[in-house]
């Protein structure tokens, strides 16, 4: 992980939060109802042998001191939620549409209870392609699951990656390797409709100059019931490779989320990277970009559309390891009702990172006097042949421009709602892949229909409209 | 830092006020954090029994309350090894022909009475803990002006000084506001009446003399509605091994319509701690400007703040630090704004060489209420070799929709190009940089008074001569 920024942290008073109670015949039975092999249930005891000795974060540690912790209930969350019957819920057929109708080179859908499609075109599953869910990789290629789980993101970083790495049930690893190019775009969907904890991780690897694109969507029903969402999400960018993974985030409005993902990116590696969030009632995100050889290259692009109480928090790192590194970060957010936005991030250019390029952008659009924004951009440089710059620019909608629109006879909520499709089109411009552009577009759209629909006022939850099948019905 | 005078230094690249005097002194409390220190600080100030019981009450906040564990490094920073207390003279002097001899040279040495006459509408020097001179033009005195050393102020208008004193920087803000109130001696006791322009500044001179001193001026400036004022401070101290600590506290309330502007220009030895708590409350339609330039000390962590919480007050920070050998600059600035239609801009410019870290800090926050605020924040950033280091830690939170907040932030290496240009016009190297270095701080120092201005560009040139190998 990133050093530790040396940002100022808060007072000392913690609220002590109890991380959530896990016996070992717990951790036994999911490695015995998953039929995994030994070594994989014996790394989920090793992660659980270091869980017992961490804490909860305090509400003071620097990176932790926005999110409400303890008002979460952790340790009442139930394990076993989903072994109730009658717990899970279907998927809904607009989320199955395949992102590129026949291009789509290949589709996972992992649902409640296992694997609901995987497929992926033969020849590319011929030339070694790997694209299917954790359960299977780990038997079928244990020896690159096992070099690679947590290669990226140890299980010790924080008791959140712990029990991930001791309690996840769903998942899935893309292997592409050394030369494949492959450029039709891959698709997962991971629905996880049940109450209580569960958590999921994702390991991606590109060998050298392999090359490919991925959508990735979590979503689940809205619930009246606590649920909890962990996740662990490695990107490993070998010499001359190009990955393009975008994720989008549709969790229920009862979901927490909290989650680690990481990249690294090797000789002349380009990452273009992003997400698109719109639901939960919180999330914590952790992002970290290591460029750690020469010529590294990442781009990351980041929308969130939140209303009610929802709140988001993130936390950036983009680390400059090598000389001639780039990064290039850009996140922009729409804020209504009593929505509130936290985005930290920091652009670190170690010693011998000579030539580094790194830019950090962050755009908040507030169209409400109830909502929140908070921004803290880090620079720490400690190299001098260095190119580093931050933006952040918070405000309301620009009362001139609204009035132009509307001297052209366009009413006020349609004009508002055009000025707001403006200011995302900057970062929607970024999503790679034209097929998945297309389907973030549709799915932004869907929420600024409901938005005018809702007079831009606070609404609960209009996360459904932002569903694949709604966003035709608007589009 | 001498403002018109010719500083006395033996050659390029060294510090040129590292000079010091013998330590004779009336009183010299005895090192370390000592309750009966304070007892006989407020005695031999013949203090009002209010005073005496708040820097007690300071003193157990002080303790009680950890050490930052952010900004710079303090670890190496020994309580024990400070005097807090150190009496050069038995009052404050308003002639200099008054001054006891040796402390009047070294003033004559940095220049200090040839300024006042030229320049200066009126002046204060502080040596180790107490003001020995003080002095205003008459002309401003009828006027009302005050300007007096913050001890006399407190025995002269002693009414005025309790209702002021800690309301805007209060003890329980941070340990070494605390600290400050429990130690406080010197520093200015300003007013300028209502409608009353004091068109020359009024300056304040801060030296430490003796080796491992603490200093803790205090100082409140009042202006009153309308009324408009210029505040320059400036600081140095000798050359030891052994640390010294600065800790001033400085309390300004600029009223409806007022205009105040506080400049400082910090050239402590590079081993002094400065670790100083600037804020002011600003009043409707009231600018605040703080012009701060950070060329010394080892460690300085100072965050000028504005509070805004006058309707359309407006709120500046010029910010420019220089961090050389073995030099941490932690500093910023920081913007509330509490009413509707406030605005406030931050200009920070740091450069580091050999070694040297810059830090900017700094908070902007729009509270529900101040609808229609506006804030703009800047920062750059030089870096002049592979050994320096910057970094950039600001804070932007608004509960406000009609809002508009830009922040930008720039670190770059100095231009190759530019180099390349002017040494393609005949200038050496060192030449050179000093240039590109000049012109990367012009923003500041076109804001400095002229004869600062000049003083500042002749300090960057002794930091950066010798910088180029």
């Amino acid at each position: 992980m990133a050093r530790k920024s040396e940002r100022a942290s808060g007072s000392s008073d913690t609220i002590a939060v109890k991380p959530p109670a896990l016996t070992d015949i717990q951790v036994e039975a999911i490695g015995r109802e998953t039929g995994e092999p030994g070594w994989m249930v014996d790394s989920r005891r090793a992660a659980f042998e270091h869980y017992r000795r961490m804490n909860m974060p305090s509400p003071t540690d620097e990176a932790w001191r926005r999110t409400e912790l303890s008002q979460f209930p952790y340790s009442e969350l139930d394990l076993d939620a989903l072994a109730v019957s009658g717990k899970a819920k279907r998927i809904p057929a607009s989320w199955l549409k395949p992102v590129a109708g026949a291009r789509t080179a290949g589709k996972l859908v992992l649902e409640d209870r296992g694997v609901h499609t995987a497929t992926l075109d033969e020849e590319l599953s011929r030339s070694g392609v790997i694209f299917m869910p954790f359960s299977q990789a780990v038997r079928d290629h244990p020896d690159l699951v096992r070099d690679l789980m947590g290669s990226v993101i140890p299980s010790t970083v924080d008791v959140f990656t712990a029990l991930t790495s001791i309690i996840f049930d769903s998942g899935f690893l893309l292997h592409i390797p050394k030369g494949i190019r492959i450029d039709r775009p891959l698709q997962s969907l991971l629905w996880s409709s049940g109450e209580g904890l569960r958590a999921w991780r994702l390991l991606v690897n590109l060998e050298e100059d392999a090359e490919v694109s991925l959508l990735h969507e979590v979503a689940s029903p809205d619930r009246s019931v606590h649920a909890a969402r962990l996740d662990v999400v490695e990107l490993i960018v070998r010499p001359g490779a190009t990955l393009r993974f975008f994720m989008t985030q549709a969790w229920g409005g009862n979901v927490v989320r909290v989650a680690h993902e990481k990249a690294v990116v090797h000789r002349d590696g380009r990452l273009i990277w992003g997400n698109a969030n719109y639901g939960a009632q919180s999330t914590k995100v952790f992002t970290t970009m290591d460029l750690t050889e020469q010529g590294a290259a990442a781009q990351w692009s980041g929308l969130h559309v939140l209303d009610g109480d929802q709140r988001a928090d993130s936390s950036t790192a983009q680390n400059h390891l090598a000389p001639k590194t780039s990064s290039d970060l850009l996140s922009k957010g729409v804020l209504l009702g009593a929505a509130q936005s936290h985005a930290s991030g920091m652009i670190r250019v170690e010693p011998d990172a000579a030539g580094a390029d790194g830019y950090q952008g962050n755009r908040i659009l507030i169209l409400s006097d109830r909502a929140k924004a908070e921004a803290l951009p880090g620079l720490e440089i400690l190299s001098d042949d260095v190119r580093c710059t931050h933006g952040v620019s918070i405000g309301g909608l620009d009362q001139e421009e609204l009035f132009y629109i509307r001297s052209r006879g366009i009413p006020e909520e349609e004009s508002k709602a055009l000025l707001v499709e403006g200011f995302l089109e900057g970062v929607l411009r970024r999503v790679p892949e034209e097929e998945i552009r297309q389907r973030v577009h549709l799915a932004v759209g869907a929420k600024m229909k409901t938005m005018e629909a809702g007079h831009l006022q606070m609404k609960e939850s209009v996360r459904k409209q932002a569903e694949p099948d709604a966003q035709g019905a608007h589009s | 830092m001498t403002p018109n005078g010719k500083p006395q230094w033996e050659g390029p690249g060294e510090y040129p006020y590292g000079f010091r005097d013998p330590e004779e002194y009336l009183y010299r409390s005895r090192p370390g954090l000592h309750r009966e220190e304070i007892e006989e600080i407020s005695a031999q100030k013949n203090e009002p029994d209010w005073m005496r019981k708040l820097r007690l009450e300071a003193f157990d906040h002080f303790l009680a309350r950890p050490m930052p564990t952010w900004g710079g490094n303090l670890a190496d920073l020994n309580f024990n090894d400070i005097t807090f207390y150190i009496r050069p003279s038995d009052r404050t002097q308003v002639s200099w022909d008054e001054v006891p001899e040796a402390i009047k040279r070294t003033f004559d040495r940095l220049g200090i009475p040839e300024a006042e006459r030229k320049l200066l509408a009126g002046v204060g020097a502080q040596y180790e803990s107490e003001m020995v001179y003080h002095n205003v033009q008459q002309a401003l005195e009828k006027k009302g002006v005050i300007f007096l050393s913050s001890d006399e102020g407190l025995k002269k208008h002693p009414d005025v000084f309790k209702e002021f004193f800690g309301t805007v920087v209060p003890h329980t803000d941070n340990k070494f506001a605390a600290l400050n109130t429990a130690f406080w001696s010197g520093g200015s006791f300003v007013y300028v009446p209502p409608g009353v322009h004091v068109d020359l500044p009024l300056q304040a001179y801060f030296r430490l003399n003796a080796q491992g001193v603490g200093q803790f001026e205090r100082t409140l400036i009042l202006v009153d509605e309308g009324a408009s004022v210029h505040y320059v401070e400036g600081c140095t101290a000798p050359v030891y091994t052994r640390d010294s600590l600065h800790s001033g506290v400085i309390e300004i309330i600029v009223r409806r319509g007022a205009r105040m502007r506080y400049t400082t220009i910090q050239n402590w030895s590079t081993n002094v701690y400065n670790l100083v708590t600037q804020r002011a409350l600003v009043g409707e339609d009231a600018v605040m400007e703080w012009v701060d330039s950070n060329l010394g000390s080892r460690l300085t962590m100072k965050y000028p703040t504005c509070i805004l919480q006058g309707k359309g007050a407006h709120g500046e920070i010029l910010s420019m630090a220089f961090a050389g050998q073995g030099q941490h600059q932690d500093a910023g600035g920081k913007m509330i704004h509490l009413a509707p239609g406030t605005s406030s801009k931050i200009t920070s410019k740091s450069i580091s060489k050999a070694g040297g870290r810059s830090s900017y800090r700094g908070l902007v926050r729009i509270l529900h209420g101040a609808a229609g605020s506006k804030s703009k924040v800047v920062c750059d950033a030089l870096l002049l070799d592979s050994d320096a280091r910057t970094d950039t830690y600001p804070t932007i939170l608004t509960e406000e929709a009609r809002v508009d907040i830009g922040h930008e932030a720039t670190v770059s290496k100095i231009g190759q190009e530019q180099l390349f240009y002017l040494r393609s016009r005949g200038l050496t190297e060192e030449e050179a940089v000093t240039m590109v270095v000049s012109g990367f701080i012009e923003p500041l120092v076109k804001e400095l008074p002229m004869e600062y201005a000049i003083e500042m560009n002749r300090l960057v040139q002794m930091q950066m001569s010798g910088s180029v190998g």
